[in-house]
């Protein structure tokens, strides 16, 4: 199993892994590779599309990119050793405090948004009223922005799971604040719409089942008829879709 | 005590120099920020994320790789 997923798996929604694959490899062929070697079934995000260059030395290649940005190892991971793991523990412990060069009187307002408590972090934000602060409260604001449209982009896509989730732990963040609150509340009612019922019910069943059987054989014949038989009994939702998607995905042949 | 005009010539050289250096040390790029990429496609199992940006204040490990 690559050093990545161990790390995705240890620290959760901590760190974000994403995996970048490079050598063209179809997508249901790379995605079904992955599923067969059980690195699935975690935060883990998988891409072809490369947000850094590599350095050219041949795959694999891994790059940290720190809490500010800023790439602080890339290269063959059997060459770090023990240093990737110190070096995203770091990271870890950064990610809790105001970032790097934040003046005195901002640090209150970031911890609070750190802590998840938005309303105090803009409100502290708001009493302080300088420069600073201004643009301390448009970066929680842009947050909380692009949360919301991952939300909406969920919602629209059936992963009503996730969007419950973010969306109850943004209401209590955010319910002193107006503007954000009655956006927030505008996406709560979206997925306490009737139709998205039968959808909410297909996801909690699909996140269960994947939760079960990434880590087993994902892919054996009993696990697939038990996928086959879900995607029946959620048959015209969106994750009917997605289960269809791992069946089909368990027939792909790797060798391609 | 009055300088030779070689060793006048001399320090005024080394002084545009070190200017020079700094100037050049000033104008180098900041470290690459590796958070400025758009995806066309949101990846699998980003539940909507569509640039990197979003994920600012977390750590990112990006594994590149290949099946064979």
């Amino acid at each position: 199993m690559p050093t990545s997923v161990k790390l995705q798996e240890k620290f959760g929604d901590d760190i974000q892994v994403i995996f970048v694959e490079c050598q063209n490899t179809s997508k249901d062929v790379y995605e079904a590779f992955a599923w067969k070697m059980r690195w699935m079934g975690n935060a883990a995000m998988w891409t072809a599309e490369r947000p850094l260059s590599t350095t050219g030395t041949g795959l694999p290649e891994t790059a940290l990119i720190g809490v500010d940005g800023s790439v602080i190892m890339q290269g063959n991971p059997g060459n770090f050793g023990k240093k990737l793991e110190e070096a995203v523990n770091a990271e870890v412990k950064k990610a809790k405090s105001a970032p790097a060069g934040t003046s005195k009187e901002l640090e209150h307002a970031w911890k609070s948004f750190l802590k998840g408590d938005i309303d105090d972090a803009i409100a502290e934000c708001d009493k302080l009223a300088s420069d600073d602060a201004k643009a301390a409260r448009e970066a929680f604001v842009g947050r909380v922005t692009a949360r919301l449209a991952r939300v909406k982009w969920m919602t629209e896509n059936g992963y009503i799971v996730a969007a419950d989730k973010e969306v109850a732990a943004l209401e209590s963040a955010v319910k002193s604040n107006p503007e954000l609150s009655a956006k927030v509340a505008e996406k709560k009612a979206l997925l306490a719409a009737a139709d998205l019922a039968d959808e909410r019910e297909a996801d909690k069943a699909f996140t269960a089942f994947i939760s079960k059987v990434a880590k087993e054989k994902p892919f054996d014949s009993p696990t697939v008829k038990k996928a086959e038989s879900l995607a029946n009994k959620h048959k015209d939702t969106k994750t009917a879709a997605r289960i269809e998607r791992f069946v089909a995905l368990s027939k792909v042949e790797l060798n391609k | 005590m009055k300088l030779s005009p070689l060793l006048s010539s001399v320090a005024v050289a080394a002084v545009a120099c070190t200017l020079w250096l700094d100037a050049s040390m000033a104008a180098a790029p900041a470290a690459p920020l590796a958070l400025d990429y758009t995806f066309r496609e949101s990846p699998l199992n980003g539940n909507g994320l569509k640039s990197m940006a979003e994920l600012r204040g977390k750590p990112i490990i990006i594994d590149f790789w290949g099946k064979n």
